[in-house]
């Protein structure tokens, strides 16, 4: 084989491979919790203790974009789009916590009932009047 | 035989006119984006918007966390949080608005319009759209489809790919709310 031939095809192989890196990192789903570490995890009882103010949430800010776990009380089962928000809340009812569960997790929402105690794990956007956590996990039920 | 003659004045008093509670709370309301690209389409959805719906002074107020936009591709969401919206430094999105000829107590669908402010990325536009109200005489729903101006709000969209990107954004937006108490 001449090296003029060995040349044109490495070139070949190698626009080939960087084409299909290229392809798959700008189609690259967003990545499932399941595979995210959780950074902290917090109680709705202990933060309705430490959250007096709707602004005392800023102080978790630095979470946005970061894996948490949030243990609490299920007050609320919606449903949206094509999946779930779980609204979970203190035993005082004072903060509460929407989780946006991931597509997967649909066939668990039978086994929730209103009033169960359950550990989810989501990735935190920031909050509005709520913490707001998106395609979360439910990790203990 | 008195008593008798006044019930059917209490059953229309009790039926015909009961009066809605004055505010109105969705912490669930669904807000999508639809942007035409050469490419692929782009499109989220955010299923965690807040809104207020007060019948007394006919005002909405709509509170949209930006970063709750859901995209199917990560590097979109990205580009969406860090480049366009700049979410870390306009982490929100918020329209304030009255309802024309609003008619609260009115059983049903209507289309009504809606006047008011949207702010996005810090700049406030006046906005004037069309949608639909429907109230079952417990709950409200407030659904319509309305249009933004990309450049309105200093979108940046890096030169190479403004050809490709269309320049206005497709919003949907369903509302269904609660009552709610103070």
């Amino acid at each position: 084989m001449s090296k003029k031939l060995i040349y044109i095809l490495s070139i070949i192989v190698l626009l080939f491979l960087s084409g299909f890196l290229f392809f798959n990192f700008i189609n690259q789903k967003v990545q499932t919790t399941q595979k995210t570490e959780s950074v902290i995890t917090l109680s709705a009882d202990n933060l309705s203790k430490e959250i007096i103010l709707i602004e005392d949430l800023k102080r978790f800010d630095h979470f946005i974009e970061k894996a948490i776990q949030i243990k609490g009380i299920i007050k609320k089962i919606e449903s949206n789009g094509n999946g779930y928000t779980v609204v979970l809340n203190s035993e005082n009812k004072k903060i509460n916590i929407l989780c946006k569960l991931q597509v997967d997790q649909n066939e668990k929402i039978g086994d929730l009932i209103i009033g169960d105690t359950i550990t989810i794990k989501g990735i935190y956007k920031g909050y509005l009047i709520d913490m707001i956590l998106l395609n979360c996990i439910i990790t203990k039920h | 035989m008195k008593k008798l003659l006044l019930l059917p004045f209490l059953i229309i008093i009790s039926f015909g006119f009961t009066k809605p509670k004055k505010q109105y709370l969705t912490r669930n309301g669904e807000v999508t984006f639809f942007s035409y690209a050469a490419a692929e389409n782009i499109k989220a959805e955010n299923n965690q918007v807040l809104s207020l719906l007060d019948i007394k002074k006919e005002k909405i107020a709509v509170n949209i966390l930006m970063r709750a936009f859901e995209f199917e591709k990560s590097l979109m969401q990205e580009h969406f949080n860090d480049s366009y919206i700049e979410s870390d430094i306009y982490p929100r999105a918020t329209f304030e608005g009255t309802i024309l000829n609003f008619k609260p107590e009115e059983k049903g669908k209507r289309t009504k319009f809606i006047k008011g402010d949207f702010t996005l990325r810090g700049i406030t536009k006046p906005v004037k759209l069309k949608a639909e109200i429907d109230y079952d005489g417990n709950q409200y729903t407030i659904t319509g489809v309305t249009t933004i101006d990309v450049k309105d709000y200093k979108i940046k969209i890096p030169e190479i790919l403004s050809s490709k990107i269309a320049k206005t954004v497709k919003i949907s937006f369903n509302f269904k709310y609660d009552s709610y108490e103070k």
